[in-house]
C-alpha cells in the first residue's frame, strides 16, 4: 500500500477559525456531532448496513431452504443453486459489510482528527489564567486519550450498536414469517435482552472509572518515588513508601477482582439463552408434528447462535459509548471556560506607542491565589525610557510585565497607553508592539529560522540574519549542521542555554517590538557565554522603551529609574544613585548583587 | 469466550522488539514461582475450563440429536424431545455459568498475583543500589512497576485463553471426525485461510500499526509542546501557526488510521465470509452423500461446528506475540527482582556513634565502568564541625564522591571512616539518620509545604516547622504562597522559583538534624534575592556540622573553611581560598573562569566594586556601602577611560575572548602582559579610590 508521505491539504492556506463552541450547545451536542459532520459518509453507511446486516442473516434462511429441499427432493438442482446462493451471499455481504464499516471508519477517524483541533483551538485562545489554572499535562491527557475515547465511543462501538440492534429487528420480522408464537419470543426477549444490557453497563460504567483511578494511584506514587528515591533514602523511608505502594496495589487489586465479578457475571446473557432455548424446544415440537418445517427450524436456530456474539460485544459497546459522553463532558467543561475578564476590546483600536504608559491604582490577583500579586501601583513609562525592576521572588516584578503584554487584566485600576485604557485595545494589537523575552527560554521543536522568524513568518533572509547577527548567534548558528535550518530539537534541546537565550533575542529583535519587557534576573553559567549575552541585550534594547527585570549592576545604573517591587507594591522609586542614597532595601539588594559580593571577595 | 476482555487482533501488533537475556525455560518457571499460591484457583480454572469446553462441544450435538430424533421417526417421542429441550437449557446454563466462574477466577487470581509482582518489583526497587536507578531514567524505572507487570498478568490471561481455544478446538475437530471424515476435511480449510489472515495481520497489519503509533506520537509531541508555550504563542500573536503545525501532523495521522481502518474492517467481514463458505461447501457436501451415510441432524452439525474453526485458530495465532511479549516482560522484571544489593547491612554492623563526626576518606577509588577511574586513591580528614567545598569541572568526581559519603555505592578500593568508623560496618539505618543528603536537582513530593517539610521529621509539630522556617528566613516566601504552609506543590515544583524549592529542601534537612551534612548545590544561578536568601539559610543549616558541600556558588567557597579539589578522580589540591589562589593551580583556574565572573559582569565592572578585601555582610554597613560609592565617579565613561588607559578597551576585551574561544590561561596572560592583573587590580582601585 503507497503511503503518501505529504499531506493533500496545503497547511498555510488552511483558513484558522477557532471553531465557536456556540456551534454546538452541549457536550452531547458536540459527541454525536459525528453524525452530521460527514453527513455523506454516515448516511452511506446507515444506508449499506441495512442491506449488510440482511445479508449477515440471509445465508441462515437459505441454510433452512437447503434442508428443506435436502429433506423433500435430496441431493438436486435447487439444493445445488441454494447452496450457491449461500457463497454469492457471502461474497456479496462482505463487500457490502466492507464498504459499510469502512465509510464509518473513515467519518469517525475524520471526526477524532476535527475535535482534536478543535479543542486545541478553543484552549488555545483561552487567556493565561486558564492555562495557569489548569495543569497542561491533564490538558494533553484530554487531547490525546480522552478525544481517542470519544472516537473509540462512535466507531467501533456506536456502529456495533446499531447493527446489533438492525440484526434483532431483522430476526423479529423474519420470525413473523416464520411463526407468530417465535416472532412474540423475539419481540418480548429482545427488548427485555436490550434493556438489562443498559442497566449492567450503568452498574459497571462508574467502577470502570474507580479502576481507572486507581491505576492512577498506583501510576503517580512508584513514578514520584522513583525520581525522589535519593530523598526516600537518605531520610529512611524506604518502609514508609513500601507501606504506601502496597495499600495502593492492594486497592487497586481489590477492585479488579470486583470488576471481573461483575464482568464476568454477564447476567443479561441469560435472556439470550434462554430465547434460544425455548426456540429450540417450540422449534422440536413443531418438527415432530410436521417435519417440513426443518426450515424454520434451522434458520431460526441458526440466526440465535450466531447473535451470541452480542454478548460480548453489546456491553463493550455501550460501556464504550458512555465512556465516550463522560470525556466528552469533561473536555467539553474546558473548552466552555469563562474567563473571569472576558476581552471585550473593539477590532481595530491601535495603541499609540508614542505615548506613555501610565499604571493608575493597578492590582491584580490570580485566580488560584487569595493573596493580591499587585497593590495600587501608580507609575508612568514615558516612551522610549528605560526601566529597571527589582524585587525577590513573589514580589511582583513578572506579573507587572505580564500586565503589559495583556496576558491578564487588572483587576482593579488601568493601565493606559497614550490615554486608552489597554482593555480597550485587543490583545493581538499590543502584542504586535509589546515583545517579552523570558528568563525561561521557550523555544519550538522548529527549525533556527523558524523560530527567529516567529514573530514575522515573512521576514527576509537578510532581516534573519541581521537579528541573528545582532543577537551574537550568527558565528554558532553558521556552525550547526545545517546552519539556519537546522532543526534544534523539542524545546531547543540540542542547544545550549546560552544559545538558546540568544536566540530567543534574535526573535525578539526582529519582532521590533516598541515596547521591550526583559526578564533578565539570572542567567547563563560561563563567562564567555555572559559576555555574549551582554552584548546581545546592548542590541535588543537599543532605540525602544524597555522594561528590565535584572541584577546587574550596569543596567541598573544606566537605566533612567528603578522601580523596587516588595510584596506586591512599589515599594522605591528613582535613579540609581538616589536609591542608593536613600531607600534601605535598595541598599541591602545592591549589597547581596553579585558584583558587589564577586568584588569584594 | 463470552465477554472476556480480549486484546482482539491488537495481540499483533505488541513491540517484540526486546531481546531477552534469559531462555524461555527460565522464565515460564519464574512465571510459575508467581503463580504457585494460587495452585488450587488455577486447577479449578483448569477444570472449569475443561467442563466450558466438553459443554460447548456437546450442545450442538443436541441440536442435531433432537433434529433427527424429530423427524426421522414415524412417531417422534415428545417426552424425549422434551427431555432435549431440558438439556440443551441446562447445559446452556452451565457453559454460561463456567464461563462466568473461570473469567472471575481468573480475574481475582490475576489481579493478586499482579499485586504480589508490582509489591516484590517495587520493594526491590526501593531497596536497590542506586548505581541501578542512575542507569535508568526514572521513567523506566516506573515502567517496571507498572507496565511491565500488567503484561505479564496479560500473559497469564493469554495462556489460559489459549489452553480453552485449543481444547475447544480439538473437541470440535474430534466431534467432525466423527460425523463425517470428509467434512472434516473442509473444516481443515480453515487453516490455510487463517494463516493467510495472519500473515497479513503479521506483515501489513504491523507495519501500518508502527506509522499510526509514531504518527499519533508526534501529534502527542506537538500537543504538549504547543500547551508548554502557550504564552510564547500568545505574546508573539502565533496562534495560527501552532494551531496549523497542529493540523498537519493530525491531517498526517488520519491518513494513517485510514489504512489501520481498512485493514481492520477487511479482517472481520472476511472470517464471517470463510466461515459462511465453508458452511455451503459442507451442505454441498452433505447432500452429496448417500442418505445412508449421514443424517440431516449430522449434517446440521457440520455446519455448525465448521464455523467454529477459522476464529479460534486466528486468535491462536495471534496469542503467540502476546506471549512473546509476556516473556521479554518477565525478562525485565526478572532483572529487577535478581538484583542483588552490594550495599547491605554487614552482619556485624553497628549503630553509628556520634562521639566522633569526623570523616576520613583513606585510598578511595570508585570505578562505575571497569577500567575507567571515576575517583583515584583519594585521602582526605574532614574534621569534625569542619565545612569543606568540593570543587572541580564536570566529570571530576564530585558527585561520585557525595554517593560515597552517603553510602550509595561502596568504593572499590579503601575506605571511609566517621570517627573511627568504618562506614560498611554501620547500619544503613543509622547511618542515613545522621548523614544528610541535599540532592543537586531540589526533589519536592506532590505534597503540601508542610508536608514537605515534615518528610525530615514526622515528630514535629506545625509550630516547630514554623519557627524553623522563621529561623532560616523561607517564612517570608511560604506565607506568601496562595495557602501559605498548606499550600499544595506539583511535583515538577511548577509555582516555585528554583531558590525557593532550595530553601523548603534545607528546611526538611534541617529537621532531620544531621550530624554530617552532604550537600549538592544547584548548578544553575539564582537571583541576587534568592542567593543572599540561599545563603543565609545555609549558613545556619552548615552551623555544627561536619558539612562536605559541592560548590557551584562563589557565596559558598566564600563560606568554607576549606576547599578541596578535584581533577580526574583526583584529589588536587587542598587549602583555603587564598592559599589555593596564590598557589597559581586547577583552583586558581578553575576559580577565575568559573567562579570569579558571578560577580563580574563585565571586566569594567569587577573594578567598580567597592572594596578590595574579602568583607563579611556585617562589616560593610549599607549605609557606608551608600557613601563609598559616592566617593568614586562611577559612570561608565569613566571606567572606560580607565581601562583605555591601561590599553584595553572593553570591545578589545569581548575580542579576546571571542578569537581564542575563550582560552581563560591565554586571556589572563594577556592581562598580565598589559599590566592588567586582575587581583592586583582591587588593590590598584583601592588606592585610586581613597
Amino acid at each position: 500500500m503507497q503511503v503518501p508521505q505529504t499531506v493533500s491539504i496545503d497547511v498555510q492556506q488552511r483558513k484558522y477559525t477557532p471553531v465557536p463552541t456556540e456551534k454546538y450547545n452541549s457536550a452531547t451536542h458536540w459527541y454525536l456531532s459525528f453524525l452530521w459532520r460527514s453527513p455523506g459518509l454516515v448516511l452511506l453507511s446507515l444506508g449499506i448496513s441495512l442491506i449488510s446486516v440482511f445479508l449477515t442473516l440471509f445465508p441462515s434462511i437459505l441454510l433452512g431452504q437447503a434442508f428443506s429441499i435436502l429433506q423433500s427432493e435430496g441431493f438436486s438442482q435447487t439444493f445445488l443453486l441454494i447452496c450457491l446462493g449461500i457463497i454469492v451471499t457471502a461474497l456479496l455481504s462482505f463487500g457490502i459489510t466492507f464498504v459499510a464499516n469502512y465509510s464509518w471508519t473513515i467519518a469517525a477517524f475524520r471526526y477524532e482528527r476535527d475535535i482534536r483541533q478543535e479543542f486545541f483551538d478553543i484552549i488555545q485562545e483561552h487567556s493565561m489564567t486558564f492555562h495557569d489554572e489548569i495543569d497542561s499535562s491533564s490538558l494533553l491527557s484530554m487531547a490525546m486519550n480522552e478525544i481517542s475515547q470519544m472516537r473509540m465511543g462512535v466507531n467501533p462501538s456506536m456502529r456495533m450498536l446499531s447493527s446489533s440492534f438492525l440484526s434483532m429487528i431483522f430476526i423479529t420480522i423474519i420470525f413473523l414469517a416464520f411463526d407468530p408464537i417465535y416472532f412474540l419470543i423475539a419481540l418480548f426477549g429482545f427488548p427485555l435482552y436490550l434493556f438489562l444490557v443498559v442497566r449492567y453497563a450503568a452498574v459497571i460504567g462508574p467502577i470502570r472509572e474507580e479502576l481507572a483511578s486507581r491505576l492512577a494511584v498506583v501510576t503517580r506514587d512508584s513514578q514520584e518515588i522513583f525520581r525522589g528515591i535519593e530523598v526516600v533514602r537518605s531520610f529512611n523511608k524506604e518502609d514508609q513508601e513500601n507501606k504506601r505502594f502496597a495499600l495502593g496495589s492492594a486497592n487497586y487489586a481489590d477492585i479488579v477482582t470486583t470488576e471481573g465479578r461483575l464482568s464476568a457475571f454477564f447476567w443479561p446473557a441469560l435472556v439470550l439463552i434462554a430465547l434460544t432455548a425455548i426456540i429450540f424446544g417450540l422449534g422440536l415440537i413443531n418438527l415432530a408434528d410436521n417435519p417440513t418445517t426443518i426450515d424454520t427450524f434451522t434458520s431460526s436456530v441458526s440466526m440465535l447462535l450466531s447473535l451470541q456474539f452480542l454478548n460480548f460485544m453489546l456491553p463493550m459497546a455501550i460501556l464504550n459509548i458512555r465512556a465516550g459522553k463522560a470525556n466528552a463532558d469533561r473536555i467539553w467543561s474546558k473548552m466552555t471556560w469563562q474567563d473571569p475578564v472576558p476581552d471585550t476590546a473593539q477590532e481595530g483600536v491601535i495603541p499609540d506607542w508614542g505615548g506613555e504608559i501610565v499604571f493608575e491604582d493597578v492590582s491584580f490577583s490570580y485566580r488560584s491565589s487569595s493573596k493580591p500579586a499587585l497593590k495600587n501601583i501608580n507609575l508612568t513609562i514615558p516612551s522610549g525610557s528605560r526601566i529597571a525592576v527589582i524585587g525577590g521572588p513573589g514580589s511582583g516584578k513578572s506579573t507587572f510585565l505580564k500586565l503589559l503584554l495583556r496576558l491578564y487584566d487588572p483587576t482593579d485600576g488601568q493601565i493606559k497607553i497614550n490615554g486608552t485604557p489597554l482593555t480597550e485595545i485587543p490583545a493581538a494589537e499590543i502584542r504586535q508592539g509589546v515583545t517579552m523575552v523570558e528568563q525561561e527560554v521557550f523555544l519550538f521543536s522548529a527549525s533556527v529560522r523558524e523560530n527567529i522568524a516567529f514573530a514575522n513568518p515573512n521576514a527576509s533572509d537578510e532581516e534573519i540574519i541581521s537579528a541573528a547577527e545582532n543577537a551574537q548567534a550568527l558565528k554558532f548558528i553558521e556552525k550547526l549542521p545545517q546552519g539556519f535550518e537546522t532543526r534544534i530539537g523539542e524545546r531547543g534541546s540540542k542547544l545550549s542555554g546560552g544559545q538558546r537565550q540568544r536566540i530567543a533575542i534574535a526573535r525578539a529583535i526582529l519582532a521590533d517590538p516598541k515596547v521591550l519587557l526583559l526578564d533578565d534576573s539570572a542567567s547563563a553559567i560561563d563567562s564567555k557565554t555572559e559576555l555574549l549575552l551582554r552584548r546581545a541585550l546592548d542590541k535588543l534594547m537599543e532605540d525602544r522603551t524597555s522594561i528590565v527585570v535584572t541584577q546587574r549592576l550596569r543596567t541598573l545604573i544606566e537605566s533612567d529609574f528603578i522601580v523596587l517591587f516588595d510584596k506586591g507594591e512599589i515599594c522605591a522609586y528613582g535613579s540609581h544613585d538616589k536609591m542608593l542614597d536613600s531607600c534601605p532595601q535598595y541598599q541591602m539588594i545592591f549589597e547581596a548583587l553579585p558584583e558587589v559580593v564577586g568584588g569584594r571577595f | 469466550m463470552a465477554h472476556s476482555r480480549g486484546r482482539g487482533p491488537h495481540g499483533f501488533f505488541v513491540d517484540t522488539k526486546h531481546k531477552k537475556t534469559r531462555s524461555t525455560k527460565q522464565l515460564l518457571k519464574m512465571l510459575w514461582g508467581y503463580l504457585t499460591p494460587f495452585k488450587g484457583l488455577l486447577l479449578l480454572s483448569a477444570l472449569l475450563i475443561f467442563a466450558y469446553a466438553i459443554g460447548s462441544i456437546i450442545s450442538p450435538l443436541i441440536i442435531s440429536e433432537g433434529l433427527d430424533a424429530a423427524v426421522a421417526t414415524v412417531r417422534p417421542d415428545i417426552d424425549f424431545l422434551l427431555l432435549l429441550f431440558v438439556v440443551f437449557l441446562v447445559l446452556s446454563l452451565a457453559i454460561w455459568f463456567f464461563n462466568a466462574l473461570n473469567t472471575y477466577i481468573l480475574a481475582r487470581l490475576q489481579a493478586n498475583m499482579l499485586h504480589n509482582v508490582r509489591t516484590d518489583v517495587f520493594d526491590r526497587l526501593v531497596f536497590t543500589d542506586m548505581s541501578f536507578h542512575k542507569q535508568e531514567q526514572s521513567g523506566n524505572v516506573t515502567s517496571r512497576v507498572t507496565s511491565d507487570t500488567q503484561e505479564l498478568a496479560v500473559g497469564v490471561t493469554v495462556v489460559t485463553n489459549a489452553s480453552s481455544q485449543l481444547l475447544l478446538t480439538f473437541g470440535t475437530f474430534f466431534l467432525l471426525l466423527a460425523t463425517s471424515w470428509i467434512i472434516t476435511g473442509i473444516a481443515l480449510l480453515a487453516i490455510p485461510v487463517a494463516a493467510i489472515l495472519a500473515s497479513i495481520l503479521g506483515t501489513l497489519g504491523r507495519k501500518i500499526m508502527y506509522r499510526v503509533r509514531k504518527s499519533y506520537g508526534e501529534v502527542s509531541g506537538q500537543m504538549a509542546e504547543s500547551l508548554a508555550g502557550v504564552s510564547i504563542a500568545k505574546s508573539f500573536n502565533r496562534e495560527e501557526w501552532s494551531s496549523s503545525v497542529l493540523y498537519k501532523l493530525n491531517q498526517k495521522t488520519y491518513q494513517y488510521f485510514k489504512q489501520m481502518g481498512a485493514i481492520f474492517n477487511f479482517m472481520f467481514p472476511a472470517i464471517s465470509m470463510v466461515s459462511m463458505i465453508l458452511v455451503a461447501l459442507t451442505l454441498i457436501v452433505g447432500g452429496w452423500l448417500p442418505e445412508s451415510t449421514i443424517t440431516l441432524g449430522s449434517i446440521y452439525l457440520g455446519t455448525i461446528l465448521v464455523q467454529r474453526f477459522l476464529s479460534p485458530i486466528l486468535h491462536i495465532a495471534m496469542y503467540y506475540p502476546q506471549l512473546q511479549s509476556s516473556l521479554a516482560a518477565m525478562d525485565r522484571v526478572a532483572d529487577v527482582l535478581e538484583q542483588k544489593p552490594q550495599v547491605i547491612d554487614s552482619l556485624n554492623a553497628k549503630s553509628l556513634t556520634l562521639h566522633d563526626t569526623s570523616v576520613t576518606l583513606d585510598n578511595v577509588s570508585y570505578e562505575y565502568v571497569k577500567g575507567t577511574p571515576v575517583l583515584q586513591a583519594v585521602t582526605l580528614k574532614v574534621e569534625e564541625g569542619e565545612k569543606i567545598a568540593i570543587v572541580g569541572h564536570t566529570g571530576a568526581g564530585k558527585t561520585t564522591l557525595a554517593a560515597l559519603l552517603t553510602r550509595f555505592y561502596d568504593p572499590r578500593e579503601g575506605r571511609i571512616l566517621i570517627g573511627n568508623q568504618d562506614l560498611r560496618d554501620i547500619k544503613l539505618e543509622s547511618l542515613h539518620t545522621s548523614i544528610g543528603l541535599i540532592p543537586q536537582e531540589p526533589y519536592l513530593f506532590a505534597d503540601s509545604v508542610l508536608e514537605n517539610i515534615r518528610y525530615g521529621n514526622p515528630e514535629v509539630s506545625d509550630r516547630e516547622i514554623d519557627e524553623l522556617c522563621k529561623l532560616i528566613g523561607a517564612d517570608d516566601f511560604i506565607e506568601a504562597l496562595p495557602n501559605g504552609y498548606k499550600t499544595m506543590l506539583q511535583e515538577s515544583g511548577k509555582g516555585l522559583s528554583s531558590g525557593q524549592r532550595q530553601m523548603i529542601t534545607i528546611a526538611r534537612t534541617m529537621l532531620a538534624d544531621p550530624k554530617i551534612l552532604v550537600l549538592d548545590e544547584a548548578t544553575s544561578r539564582l537571583d541576587a534575592y534568592s542567593e543572599s536568601l540561599v545563603q543565609h539559610a545555609q549558613k545556619v543549616l552548615f552551623e555544627g556540622r561536619t558539612t562536605f558541600v559541592i560548590a557551584h556558588r562563589l557565596t559558598t567557597i566564600r563560606d568554607v573553611d576549606r576547599l578541596a579539589v578535584f581533577q580526574k578522580g583526583k584529589l588536587v589540591e587542598l587549602g583555603t581560598h587564598e592559599e589555593l589562589l596564590v598557589k597559581d593551580g586547577v583552583y586558581a583556574e578553575l576559580y577565575h573562569t568559573y567562579y570569579a565572573h558571578q560577580g563580574v559582569e563585565e571586566l569594567a565592572e569587577v573594578y567598580k566594586a567597592p572594596t578590595p578585601e574579602p568583607t563579611s555582610m556585617s562589616e560593610v554597613m549599607s549605609a557606608g556601602m551608600a557613601k563609598m560609592m559616592q566617593g568614586h565617579d562611577m559612570s561608565p565613561d569613566h571606567i572606560h577611560a580607565m581601562m583605555n588607559e591601561r590599553g584595553v578597551s572593553p570591545e578589545e576585551m569581548y575580542k579576546m575572548m571571542e578569537e581564542r574561544e575563550f582560552n581563560p590561561e591565554a586571556m589572563r596572560k594577556m592581562m598580565k602582559e598589559r599590566g592588567l592583573n586582575p587581583e592586583d587590580m582591587h588593590a590598584k582601585m583601592g588606592e585610586k579610590g581613597h
